[in-house]
């Protein structure tokens, strides 16, 4: 048995959503200041982008939003 | 009410609750049993008599060259018919620019009895507030939606999305949720969480001024940082009131939006 | 600079322009309710086959799934 000298306590599943929300984090903020970019630079194609950007924002959510259910899905199940 | 404060500043309830929400009655004085007359009740009364008041008489004689009452009613009215109602529905938000309009300086000046001085509360942060509004925005943009495309046509409309047939029983659970039940519960708890959360805040800020106070003389100056916290937040407070109102109506609008959209 | 042109007139006459406000909170409406109904008649059928939340999982995944589809469906194209 190996002597424990610290332990994490609490739902692990927090530090888990914590590491899974940096990738959409990153994710929606590349893709709004891509948007913002290409409206700045052409205010005219602002229309013709905002679906792509809802698109590819609702694609990166998705991951960030499965973090928070799995995480309470799945809390010290397994 | 000032003298009253500095009476409870002897022993301040500090983290402040709920129960702070639930004001004492007013007519029967002291009561606590008949609650029906309390701030809250007069607030409302006071906000719904001074716009009807305030339009009547700022229209009574309209003039070509606009008094300053009429400038502002007018004004008020344009923005939410050229900024809101045309800007989303296009020319048929002329039509529904009285009711948002109405919505708007209703919900602009309940929110505003928040920073007050004596009010100093908002009838919004009672949920029951936001919640016939809600309600009313629900409706409305139902029974408009069934006008508009008829009865039950627009449930057709509104529930299935332009898929192929077989992720149709996967789609539409999702449709009926987000269109039938997140949408009146998310727009009436927006306004009464921000308008909760405003005041909680504000009275934090007060009520630990005077808990510092209290506590020990040398936190003195530290009360003093909280309480002019409270002036700033105040300020905080009047941009969350103006962006909640016109939150409040552009979804509404952009609800309506939805209910009138032909294809899609 | 001088040379850019100015920001179109205010909507109203070329094109009936719905601005984007509503569309982000129909975005994460649509990718919440997709992962909570679907999530929420996972968890009804864990409880009645008596797994310990794999039919949530897979009901969230299956639910994020209609929720992007939707998405692109009604604010893409």
């Amino acid at each position: 048995m190996v002597d424990v000298i610290a332990a994490v306590g609490g739902s692990t599943a927090a530090i888990g959503y914590g590491l899974a929300a940096i990738g959409p984090g990153i994710g929606v903020g590349l893709v709004f200041s891509a948007y913002i970019q290409s409206t700045a630079r052409q205010p005219e194609s602002s229309r013709l982008t905002l679906p792509y950007v809802w698109i590819g924002f609702a694609v990166i959510e998705a991951l960030a939003l499965l973090g928070i259910a799995f995480g309470f899905i799945w809390a010290g199940d397994f | 009410m000032i003298g009253q404060s500095i009476v409870l500043a002897a022993d301040v309830p500090f983290p402040p609750s709920v129960e702070d929400f639930y004001l004492p009655s007013i007519l029967p004085w002291g009561e606590h049993n008949s609650y029906w007359f309390t701030k809250i009740t007069a607030l409302l009364w006071i906000s719904v008599a001074a716009i009807i008041i305030y339009f009547l008489v700022s229209y009574r004689k309209p003039q070509l060259v606009p008094t300053k009452k009429q400038w502002i009613a007018e004004s008020l009215y344009g923005f939410v018919r050229n900024n809101i109602a045309v800007d989303m529905l296009g020319k048929r938000g002329i039509n529904f620019a009285p009711y948002l309009t109405t919505l708007f300086v209703f919900i602009l000046l309940m929110n505003f009895w928040a920073i007050v001085p004596i009010a100093q509360i908002s009838p919004n942060s009672h949920i029951a507030f936001p919640a016939i509004l809600a309600v009313i925005s629900y409706v409305m943009f139902i029974y408009i939606g069934m006008k508009h495309h008829g009865g039950l046509k627009y449930f057709k409309h509104a529930l299935i999305p332009p898929a192929p047939w077989f992720i149709l029983p996967l789609l539409i659970p999702i449709e009926f949720f987000s269109t039938f039940l997140v949408r009146p519960f998310s727009l009436a708890v927006r306004l009464f969480a921000n308008m909760f959360a405003g005041h909680m805040l504000l009275l934090v800020f007060t009520l630990g001024g005077f808990a510092m106070l209290n506590a020990n003389a040398w936190f003195a100056p530290f009360s003093l940082v909280s309480w002019v916290m409270t002036i700033a937040l105040t300020f905080l407070e009047f941009l969350v009131i103006c962006l909640q109102a016109y939150v409040f109506t552009v979804l509404t609008a952009s609800y309506l939006q939805g209910a009138l959209a032909d294809e899609h | 600079m001088a040379a850019q042109k100015p920001p179109n007139a205010p909507s109203g006459d070329d094109e009936p322009a719905p601005p984007d406000t509503g569309m982000g909170m129909t975005a994460v409406a649509y990718l919440f309710s997709g992962m909570l109904v679907w999530g929420a008649i996972g968890l009804l059928v864990d409880h009645w086959v008596g797994t310990k939340g794999i039919f949530a999982g897979i009901g969230a995944v299956v639910g994020i799934g209609g929720g992007v589809y939707l998405i692109v469906r009604r604010l893409g194209a």
